[in-house]
Parts: C-alpha cells; sequence; structure tokens
C-alpha cells in the first residue's frame, strides 16, 4: 500500500511522526491521537499508514523504541527521537515551508 | 554510520524473527486494546467498541506485512524460501535429480580434462620461466659437409 503513495505524502507524514515526538517518548496509538488533537481533527493517521512508518523511521535511525507501560497499565511499545531525528525534524520542516509555499506562489498566480 | 544501524537491524531481523513478529503482534494488540478503551469512554457498548476498533485499524495482516517488508531483508528471506523449496523438489524426484547430477558432473569434468590438457600443451607447456625465449641452438660443419644439431627442441 504505501508504495502507491506519492514521496510528498510519505515525506509529510514522517514530518508529523518526527513532530509528534518532539517533546518526548510516545507510543503509537498515542502518536495518532496526538497528530490528530494538534491539528485539531483534521489529520487521523491511518494504522496502515502510521505503523508502516514508524517503522522505517526506526530504520533509518531518525527514531528508536522500547517496551513500557501505558497509562492503563498496559504494555506498549513507546518511541522518541534520535539525536539524528531532531536534526532530521529541523531540515524537514524547512524542506516542508520551502515547499509549500513555493506551490501557494503558483497557486497565487491567477 | 548509517549504514552501521541498518546492518545491525537487519542482521537482528533474520536472527531473531519470531520475537519481532512476536513484539509487532503485541504492539498492534495493545494499540486496538487502547482504541477499544477509548471508544468505551466515548459511550460505546464492550463489543461494539472493540469491532469499531478493529475496523478502523484496517486489515491487520497486510499492514504487518508492509511492517515485514520495511526490515529490508524480505529478499533473502524469500531467497531462502525459494531454495529450500527447490531443495524439496529434488528431494521428492531422486531419478530427476540423479540425472542432473550427473551430467553435471560429466560435464565438469570433460571441460576441467580438457582445460588440464589445453594448459600443459600451449598455454603453459614448459615448466621453465621465459619460455618465448628458449631457442635451440645448431652448429654447421661445412667440411664434414652436414650439420649437427645441438640442443634441445619441443
Amino acid at each position: 500500500m504505501p508504495k502507491e503513495k506519492t514521496d510528498l505524502l510519505q515525506g509529510t507524514l514522517d514530518l508529523l511522526i518526527l513532530k509528534a515526538l518532539q517533546l518526548g517518548s510516545v507510543h503509537g496509538f498515542g502518536i495518532s491521537v496526538l497528530i490528530r488533537q494538534m491539528s485539531k481533527d483534521v489529520l487521523q493517521v491511518e494504522q496502515g499508514s502510521l505503523y508502516p512508518a514508524l517503522y522505517r523511521l526506526e530504520d533509518q535511525g531518525w527514531i528508536e523504541s522500547e517496551w513500557g507501560v501505558s497509562d492503563n497499565n498496559r504494555k506498549a511499545k513507546f518511541y522518541k527521537l534520535t539525536p539524528a531525528g531532531r536534526k532530521q525534524l529541523i531540515e524537514e520542516r524547512s524542506n516542508w515551508e520551502r515547499l509549500s509555499s513555493a506551490i501557494n506562489t503558483v497557486l497565487k498566480t491567477t | 554510520m548509517n549504514w552501521l544501524h541498518q546492518l545491525r537491524l537487519r542482521f537482528r531481523a533474520l536472527s531473531q524473527k519470531e520475537k519481532l513478529d512476536a513484539q509487532m503482534d503485541d504492539e498492534m494488540r495493545s494499540h486496538i486494546e487502547m482504541q477499544t478503551q477509548e471508544n468505551m469512554e466515548a459511550g460505546m457498548k464492550p463489543e461494539e467498541a472493540r469491532y469499531a476498533a478493529l475496523r478502523q485499524f484496517g486489515r491487520v495482516e497486510a499492514i504487518k506485512e508492509t511492517c515485514r517488508e520495511q526490515r529490508g531483508v524480505s529478499w533473502i528471506e524469500n531467497l531462502g524460501q525459494d531454495i529450500r523449496y527447490g531443495a524439496r523438489q529434488l528431494r521428492k524426484n531422486p531419478g530427476f535429480t540423479a540425472v542432473a547430477v550427473l551430467t553435471l558432473a560429466l560435464g565438469i569434468g570433460a571441460n576441467t580434462a580438457l582445460f588440464s590438457i589445453v594448459n600443459a600443451l600451449l598455454v603453459d607447456p614448459f615448466p621453465y620461466r621465459n619460455q618465448t625465449q628458449l631457442v635451440q641452438l645448431r652448429q654447421q660443419r661445412p667440411k664434414a659437409g652436414g650439420t649437427v644439431e645441438t640442443g634441445h627442441s619441443g
């Protein structure tokens, strides 16, 4: 499924996940809740995209995982940013801003 | 050193496949449980909450398969599966296997023998250095009316 997504969408999801982990470690379910809350219910991440993205980000060394206990005393896998991940977040964010302002500029011309 | 990190992950993916799969199961299951919990807190009945959570999660097996692909070792696993399948098929058809092995043995043996001969005769015939500089010496004795050969040829 993710192979059909454009690189643009995939990169955007990565950016959202890295941002969601900025303040601390969160588990998978928590990440989807955070993204929903931070976007004021606009962005709802499908689990079908979330978990492959988490595994990919971990493979690339930007996040790391460890098992822990959630608020409800459930066993859950928590993710957090690595130092490389923090750098990546900054870089992807500036890429996104450059890209989106370019698109806005195009859309504004007639 | 990203490649080193990835190499370590790939190695772990191969050597601890079952453990990683079990962890993936646990992770997805706990997600569904948390979603069920959230649904119940929103007012749904337990069965309905769980059903809604499962439906929202989507096709769990397909997602797991996609996640497995992210480990980056599926080509190795597929290769291993194909090799094992081939070995099983060979075991099941001993006659065919015997013919194939004999043919290969004959081919390799004949080839090796022929090459050894060609090598000895044409490519590397003398156990001397600078073989191309070997010469043959002859002496001529005009008085005796003939030639005497010294030196070697062949």
